[in-house]
């Protein structure tokens, strides 16, 4: 039976876990929150390592508005530093990346180097009367580490060790990441108009599937489809037990390709794990390519994801071609898979925008089998936590006029 | 009797306009040779790196056009504007080098047109027959941050 406005914007009755409030995903109030009580405390993946593999390389990008300078410098060490500098705040580099042990900013010549140390300040002794001076003058430095390959900063000072915020949720990619240095070999991003978290949820929830003829054909076929596990872990993360597709099925009466050639470490021939990192983060390993998504939130509407895909470092031709073919086949922006992940996330907030939708659910109880909302809701539980805000009722005792 | 650079350069556009009118079948079947192979390249500042992001040869990029349809994609349609910008013939090899410039735009069903990408179509094209076919396509964008991915040859 079809409801009236009224039905429809009652509260569904669930327990509060297991739905959200849809303004949650447009409104500026909460989005401005977002940034100072999760994007500025979080430990956030911004790059992998190799792509600044040699001393005095550096990457520069921007963690939801903040932008960084991500170097590794003369000993070896990767490290954060915010791209300000200090004297009037210019960006101190512009290009994405470099090998630089001199960065000079280009506004008025200010020099720092790799590791964040102003070492020069032209005509200097105009500021003998006051504190300005190299040794004061440093670029701001962010806590910065990196595990599996994954470069990690935290904007907060006192922030928790990493290892805490993981809490074990790497495991299952240990050997396939850890064991040999993996390198990026695909990189791009796109713009969507919708709500960062929403591209995360389609990352957490598997079941999304039917929609992506590609897994119709290679997943939903398996058996054991219906049996598979996604395990949610402290703070927020998940992730997806160990499942086999069979690429064979992906081509209409012709046979697709297996994925028994050239695994990563410790993979069986055509092995799936992912893992999601609370807030933005996935890693998906589908045996021979690791994807790595994140996000760049714009606004509360407005979101750039970034893709990555990773190759084994020093690997012969055949094999760096047999991996981007596999990439190619389901992700990047002309993948089978990818392009219709985009149009999910621009669809939903294509209602939630002006409030024609009101509520999300996500009640599915299927004891963590791939088809359970429990991601979801574990994620929100962190969410709330941070935020101080249940998702399903987010301005209960606020004044009206705030939103 | 040779072809002539003119002929080269309608070729193009005749794809262009056959797959801004999704004929997508037309083009393969009709202006490319049985061996055609296509690619997607792009070059990525962030990790200093030329990357292919979609090859394949004339028969599973039929097999991909002709299904595109069934999957969840971007509605409306691709328009191509495309500029020849040098055509180099090689009588002796039977072949042309080619470089155009081309913009995508994307119009929604709604009748909105955006920007999608822009870059160069990288041709060479068999001259050694009655008249030209694609041989080889590489369409080298220069944008990388996209609005959106796609199903369909650009």
């Amino acid at each position: 039976m079809s409801r009236t406005a009224i039905e429809w914007a009652k509260r569904p009755g669930l327990p509060a876990s297991h739905f959200v409030d849809n303004a949650i995903f447009t409104s500026e109030e909460i989005f401005r929150e977002e940034k100072e009580k999760i994007f500025d405390r979080v430990w956030k993946f911004v790059c992998h390592d190799q792509e600044l593999p040699e001393p005095f390389d550096y990457r520069t990008t921007t963690l939801a508005g903040t932008p960084l300078i991500v170097s590794r410098d003369g000993e070896g060490r990767v490290r954060g530093f915010v791209n300000a500098c200090s004297h009037r705040g210019s960006l101190v580099l512009r290009r994405p990346r470099g090998n630089a042990r001199r960065w000079v900013c280009p506004f008025h010549q200010w020099v720092y180097d790799s590791g964040g140390n102003c070492v020069a300040i032209p005509r200097n002794e105009a500021y003998e009367h006051c504190d300005v001076a190299t040794a004061t003058m440093g670029l701001r430095e962010v806590r910065t580490e990196v595990r599996l390959g994954l470069v990690f900063v935290n904007l907060d000072d006192e922030c928790e060790p990493l290892d805490d915020f993981l809490s074990g949720c790497l495991v299952s990619l240990e050997e396939c990441m850890g064991t040999r240095t993996l390198e990026p070999f695909h990189f791009h991003r796109i713009v969507l108009n919708t709500n960062w978290k929403l591209w995360q949820l389609t990352n957490l929830e598997p079941y999304h599937e039917g929609m992506h003829v590609y897994n119709v054909k290679t997943n939903m076929s398996q058996p054991n489809y219906m049996e598979r596990r996604i395990r949610p872990r402290p703070r927020g993360h998940s992730f997806l037990e160990s499942f086999a597709p069979d690429y064979k099925l992906s081509r209409a009466g012709k046979a697709g390709e297996s994925r028994t050639r050239g695994p990563f470490p410790g993979l069986a021939a055509d092995e799936w794990r992912l893992v999601n990192i609370f807030p933005d983060v996935m890693v998906n390993v589908r045996t021979t390519v690791a994807r790595v998504d994140c996000v760049i939130p714009l606004g509360p509407t407005r979101t750039v994801v970034e893709y990555r895909a990773l190759g084994i470092k020093g690997e012969s031709a055949d094999d760096r071609e047999m991996r981007m073919r596999h990439h190619n086949e389901i992700w990047g922006p002309f993948g089978r898979n990818l392009p219709e992940d985009n149009v999910a996330s621009e669809i939903q907030m294509a209602t939630m925008r002006d409030g024609s939708s009101v509520f999300s659910i996500h009640a599915r109880e299927e004891d963590e089998r791939g088809q359970d909302d429990i991601p979801l809701r574990n994620y929100f539980a962190e969410w709330s936590r941070r935020i101080g805000r249940d998702p399903s009722d987010p301005f209960a005792g606020r004044p009206a006029a705030l939103h | 009797m040779a072809i002539s650079e003119r002929a080269v350069e309608d070729l193009i556009y005749a794809a262009c306009v056959r797959m801004n009118a999704d004929d997508y079948a037309g083009w393969l079947n009709e202006l490319c040779l049985p061996a055609f192979r296509y690619s997607i390249t792009a070059h990525s500042e962030e990790i200093g790196q030329r990357m292919t992001w979609f090859d394949h040869e004339r028969e599973p990029l039929l097999e991909l056009c002709l299904s595109a349809g069934d999957h969840f994609t971007n509605l409306g349609t691709y328009h191509r504007h495309a500029s020849v910008y040098r055509i180099e013939i090689d009588g002796e090899a039977g072949e042309a080098e080619t470089l155009s410039s081309v913009i995508v735009m994307h119009t929604t069903l709604e009748g909105e047109s955006r920007f999608y990408a822009t870059g160069y179509y990288e041709d060479r094209i068999d001259i050694s027959g009655a008249r030209p076919l694609f041989r080889r396509r590489n369409v080298a964008l220069t944008t990388t941050l996209l609005v959106s991915g796609s199903h369909l040859p650009l």
